[in-house]
């Protein structure tokens, strides 16, 4: 087994002063590509957040580590330096921040250095013709106004630009038409190009992983991972649903 | 110099049309002021399109004059902070320029320099005849060295020197500095002319910067008002635009950064008399360490302006525990037929806003910052002359 | 359906009606305002001292306060020729049938009676400056619930706890017209409700200003202890007479910790009346204060509900209504302190404006340094039904602490034309499509009333839009 990039120990989260989670692990090594599949509610946003460290999932037991350290209380800034990602289900709104000032004050943030205008904008134009955004499009306000699409694609391309080591992917690919999936898994591909990269897709679909090799499949229900297995359960999960997977569970118990 | 120079008068200036509880001190500002002796050194005084003074004759050009009468002149052109300022400038000496376009689009770019310890009057008219268009950029700047100097002497200066030109009075009014400044432009909009103004004030830390502005349009005409506040002791921004013509239009833009001691006092009124005129007035900010600010904005539907629409919005970003915001917006409407929004969101940033941005490696401090530079970028970037916004944008750190 | 009914049957009459007071049959003071007649009040009161001096500082006050320079104008109003004390000769009731028989007829015409059979848990009527009428339903008394009146109060085993309250909260410092209120102020009630003691159902006051030229201060003390939940409704009504009433009340209200207050008013005083109330609130730890206020009737108000929330997680809603129409100025609003950590506010208020009515909605929103996290929303929007009207709309927010979320929103603007086309090619006629836009406007505060006040209200607003057209 590859070296642990990820490793969730008996994570358990309340948001809104509801018990979410009650006790995850869940380990991904570098280079692999995980995919987390649930119903509505069981719980795989708030796993994404509470990975990211939003102040509003609190954990009240359980560990997160990254890279070897335990990130558990760090704050979310500091996951980001240290090479976390959080592609957002939806992404905010920021008025009166254009994409381009926005995606160049966090590049310099999490490498820690000025970066020269110039070989700024080269870089940011390449990216963005890969995911197939007009050039405009840096000049506008961070996510304002943007279609569903558009915000998906900027989230890549921020992907894209600040590179880190690993990225949750959520719900990435839904509400977005054909067109727009190509688009958004071209950029994926891009980002796992260099081979140690890692990956956490929160899906309902399959699409985004035809272009993707996925290592692990990871079934959430209510707040519990109850089956895991390799990238064949995808495919049996989109033709039988999870209800074989609860029973198994619910027996177990 | 001459016997005046010791009268204080004092002053309520930007009152707001319609007031209310006396307990909150929202309602004008209070201060004593010198009577100015002369106007502040217009540093640079530059227009185009460029012609020798007094060719009148030929319409297409700009005209600069020279004195001109402030009680006969431009008397139709109400401002925001009242009529206590034409008394201030008229009770002491004051300088005065007015440009007058006839046709086609004309620039006019004025530096004030804002420096020393006496109080300095400018009054600047701006006539824009039918159909033209005029820029004004004016820039309202102490010496950097000045300022430097100033802030370094600052606490010496409150401790000892008691005779300040600015005395505080009581809340909301300006605290004690050194010199101060009025600048009061009127300007008079014939048909369909278009007036661009932009006002930079960046004073310094032991100054007082007076901004008073009025407009009058007739039918059609517009006003894009841009406003930039870096810094200044106290800064007083009154702004009125009568909107009298058919159809005339007035647009705001405000952005400001307010932080130490600093105050800012500011008293925007948009009058409207004529049909289906319309106002925007829109505010950012940010208010840092102990600094104070009140906005009053009002949009006033007079009878008879049918089918006009007002809108106002201010968005203030609190960033430390020492700051004072003030917002009152006001809408008065006497007539049916008129659609008036006010809106304003005052405090920290949302958590899921903060969040977002944090989760791609930026601290909380940097979250700030960039929030701080994008308010006023965002207005910066309205500026229509292009040397002026990049050296501000330069200013703010943003490029 | 019954609901229905009882929305066409009633008209203005119903307010408008009066009865010649037979002079020998009232006690009144003279005209004006001396330390004579205070005295006089005083006595007749049988006040204690303290009481006693608390009207002589008061009018000591009085006499020195100016006038409010902001604001509608007060100059049609006399203090010289205000009776600020008039009572019926025969003493206050426990049962309607010893209620005098033109007192009596006049709130049966007003249905207090019969909403008390249906739907209270008790009531208080007020005619001109004493209650005649004092009533709680024995399941309520039982609980240890008081509802009293304050003089009577103020004599038994509750004294203390009205000395330690009674204008603590709105001392006479406060404004001109607390001051007068401090020195001739008579009838009201005190309410108590002791800890974790939930009242079901309301209580109501009704206050009933007879007299012409008269003067009402009633002042209304409610004190709800830790945990306690209680629904206060006020009513208010006065016929019409060619001379100027006022009205200068006040109401102290204090919410434990944890503790739950609904206060509902339905306005409709006389267009005669200056309405000058002061209504405050202080609200502890975990509290929640909820105003519901109807303005539709008087001349000219001054009313601005305030709110002070004094204890962390402490919570207050105000949502209300303004209706002024000819010969109205209205200056209506509320005022709220956030003076704690995590205390949250929202305030929702409509204004209508007809017939050369002005209405302003004057408020302020305070956010003091310590009270981090504190939120507040506000949305205020007004509707103009011509142009001889006015509307003006003064929101103050003042704000001490980076932590805060304030947001405010206001609209003013008129009824569409689409709209009203609408349902008039559903078969309504202009004035009838009118009238139901404008209720519709209204039922932020309709929705959060009784059912019976909701609909009173209703019938208000369609007395207002009658002859709206043309």
């Amino acid at each position: 087994m590859s070296e642990q990039l990820l490793d969730v120990r008996g994570l358990k989260v309340k948001a809104d002063g509801k018990k979410i989670l009650h006790g995850v692990d869940l380990t991904i090594g570098a280079g692999e590509v995980h995919v987390l599949m649930g119903p509505n509610g069981a719980g795989k946003s708030t796993l994404g957040n509470a990975i990211m460290g939003h102040p509003q999932y609190k954990v009240t037991d359980g560990q997160i580590f990254f890279k070897g350290q335990d990130v558990t209380g760090e704050s979310v800034d500091k996951r980001a330096k240290m090479g976390m990602f959080y592609s957002f289900q939806n992404p905010i709104e920021v008025p009166g921040v254009t994409l381009f000032s926005f995606i160049r004050s966090a590049k310099e943030q999490v490498s820690g250095k000025r970066i020269l205008y110039l070989q700024f904008r080269k870089e940011l134009q390449e990216k963005m013709k890969i995911l197939d955004m007009d050039p405009s499009y840096a000049e506008r306000e961070l996510n304002v106004g943007f279609s569903g699409g558009e915000k998906k694609k900027a989230e890549i391309l921020q992907l894209l630009m600040l590179n880190p080591q690993f990225a949750i992917l959520d719900e990435t690919d839904s509400g977005l038409d054909v067109d727009a999936v190509r688009t958004v898994s071209e950029g994926v591909r891009e980002f796992m190009k260099s081979g140690d990269k890692s990956l956490l897709i929160i899906t309902h679909a399959t699409r985004i992983l035809e272009a993707l090799h996925a290592d692990k499949t990871h079934v959430l229900v209510n707040g519990k991972i109850i089956a895991e297995g390799d990238a064949s359960m995808i495919d049996d999960i989109n033709e039988n649903g999870f209800e074989k997977y609860e029973q198994a569970a619910a027996q177990k118990d | 110099m001459n016997q005046t120079v010791d009268k204080k008068l004092d002053l309520t200036v930007n009152r707001l049309p319609l007031i209310t509880w006396n307990h909150l001190h929202m309602n004008q500002c209070n201060l004593s002021l010198r009577v100015p002796e002369t106007g502040a050194e217009v540093k640079e005084q530059t227009w185009t399109p460029d012609a020798p003074e007094g060719q009148t004759s030929d319409p297409a050009v700009l005209v600069h004059e020279g004195h001109m009468d402030l009680l006969r002149d431009f008397s139709e052109v109400e401002t925001g902070m009242g009529a206590d300022v034409v008394r201030l400038l008229t009770a002491g000496g004051y300088t005065s320029d007015v440009y007058r376009l006839r046709e086609g689009e004309g620039t006019v770019k004025l530096k004030y320099a804002l420096t020393g310890n006496g109080v300095t009057a400018n009054f600047l008219g701006l006539d824009v005849k039918q159909g033209a268009a005029l820029t004004v950029i004016m820039d309202f700047a102490s010496e950097p060295a000045a300022g430097e100097k100033a802030e370094n002497s600052e606490t010496e200066k409150n401790a000892a020197d008691t005779s300040t030109d600015v005395d505080i009075i009581k809340e909301n009014t300006p605290a004690a500095a050194a010199g101060a400044g009025v600048v009061l432009t009127k300007a008079h909009l014939g048909k369909n002319a278009i007036l661009r103004l932009v006002q930079i004030h960046r004073a310094g830390n032991d100054f007082t910067l007076l901004s008073d502005t009025g407009a009058f349009c007739e039918d059609g005409a517009r006003v894009e008002l841009i406003q930039v506040v870096l810094s200044g002791k106290n800064t007083l921004i009154g702004a009125a635009v009568n909107l009298n013509g058919k159809g005339s239009t007035f647009s705001s833009n405000l952005g400001y950064r307010v932080e130490k001691d600093h105050r800012l006092d500011i008293n925007y009124t948009a009058n409207h008399f004529g049909r289906r005129t319309q106002c925007d007035i829109n505010a950012v900010g940010v208010l840092r360490d102990t600094a104070r600010k009140i906005f009053r904005g009002t949009i006033d539907f007079r009878n008879g302006s049918g089918a006009s629409k007002g809108n106002e919005k201010e968005d203030v970003l609190l960033m430390d525990d020492g700051v004072v915001n003030q917002t009152i917006p006001v809408i008065l409407c006497a007539e049916e037929d008129v659609e008036g929004n006010h809106g304003a969101t005052i405090g920290e940033l949302d958590d899921d806003t903060l969040f977002y941005l944090e989760s791609r490696g930026m601290s909380e401090e940097a979250v700030y910052a960039l929030m701080e530079r994008a308010r006023l970028s965002s207005v910066i970037r309205k500026i229509p002359e292009e040397d002026t916004k990049k050296e501000l944008l330069t200013c703010i750190g943003d490029e | 359906m019954k609901e229905k009914t009882y929305i066409e049957d009633v008209d203005r009459s119903l307010y408008d009606f009066r009865y010649e007071e037979k002079a020998e049959d009232f006690y009144r003071v003279d005209e004006g305002l001396d330390p004579e007649i205070v005295e006089q009040i005083s006595n007749e009161k049988n006040d204690p001292q303290w009481m006693h001096d608390l009207r002589m500082k008061s009018l000591e006050i009085y006499n020195r306060k100016s006038i409010p320079d902001w604001g509608p104008s007060i100059d049609g109003l006399d203090m010289n020729r205000i009776v600020t004390y008039v009572r019926s000769k025969s003493r206050m009731s426990a049962k309607w049938s010893d209620v005098p028989d033109d007192i009596k007829n006049t709130f049966e015409k007003l249905g207090i009676p019969q909403a008390e059979r249906e739907s209270l848990a008790g009531v208080g009527a007020q005619y001109d400056s004493e209650l005649v009428y004092h009533n709680v339903k024995d399941e309520v008394a039982r609980q240890g619930v008081v509802y009293t009146d304050l003089e009577s109060a103020m004599h038994g085993p509750y004294e203390q706890m009205i000395r330690d309250h009674f204008m603590h909260l709105v001392p006479p410092t406060d404004h001109k017209f607390a001051a007068l209120h401090g020195a001739v102020w008579s009838g009201g009630s005190f309410v108590y409700v002791p800890k974790g003691v939930r009242v079901d159902i309301p209580l109501q006051s009704y206050f009933r200003l007879n007299a012409p030229g008269a003067g009402q201060f009633e002042h209304t003390l409610i004190i709800v202890d830790e945990g306690a939940d209680l629904h206060f409704i006020e009513g208010c009504s006065a016929p019409k007479y060619n001379v100027a009433n006022l009205h200068a009340g006040c109401v102290e209200l204090f919410v434990g910790k944890n503790a739950r207050l609904r206060y509902s008013t339905i306005e409709n005083w006389s267009k005669n009346m200056y309405n000058l109330n002061t209504k405050r609130a202080i609200v502890d730890e975990g509290g929640r204060m909820e105003w519901v206020s109807g303005s539709f009737g008087s001349h000219v108000s001054y009313l601005y509900p305030m709110t002070i929330l004094n204890g962390k997680g402490a919570h207050m809603e105000f949502t209300g209504i303004t209706f002024a129409g000819h010969g109205q100025n209205l200056d209506t609003g509320m005022k709220v302190v956030h003076g704690a950590p995590d205390t949250t506010s929202v305030i929702n208020t409509k204004s209508i404006s007809k017939s050369g009515g002005v209405s302003t909605y004057r408020s302020s929103v305070q956010i003091l340094p310590q009270a981090k996290h504190a939120k507040s929303t506000v949305s205020c929007q007004s509707l103009m039904l011509d142009d001889i009207s006015r509307s003006d709309t003064i929101p103050a927010m003042d704000v001490r602490t980076k932590d805060a979320d304030v947001g405010h929103e206001a609209k003013i603007g008129r009824i569409s034309d689409e709209a009203v086309f609408y349902l008039m090619s559903r078969g309504l006629s202009e004035e009838d499509a009118r009238a139901m836009i404008v209720s519709g406007f209204a039922d932020n505060v309709s929705k959060e009333l009784p059912l019976e006040y909701a609909a009173e209200m209703n019938n208000l607003i369609r007395l207002e839009m009658k002859g709206s057209i043309g």
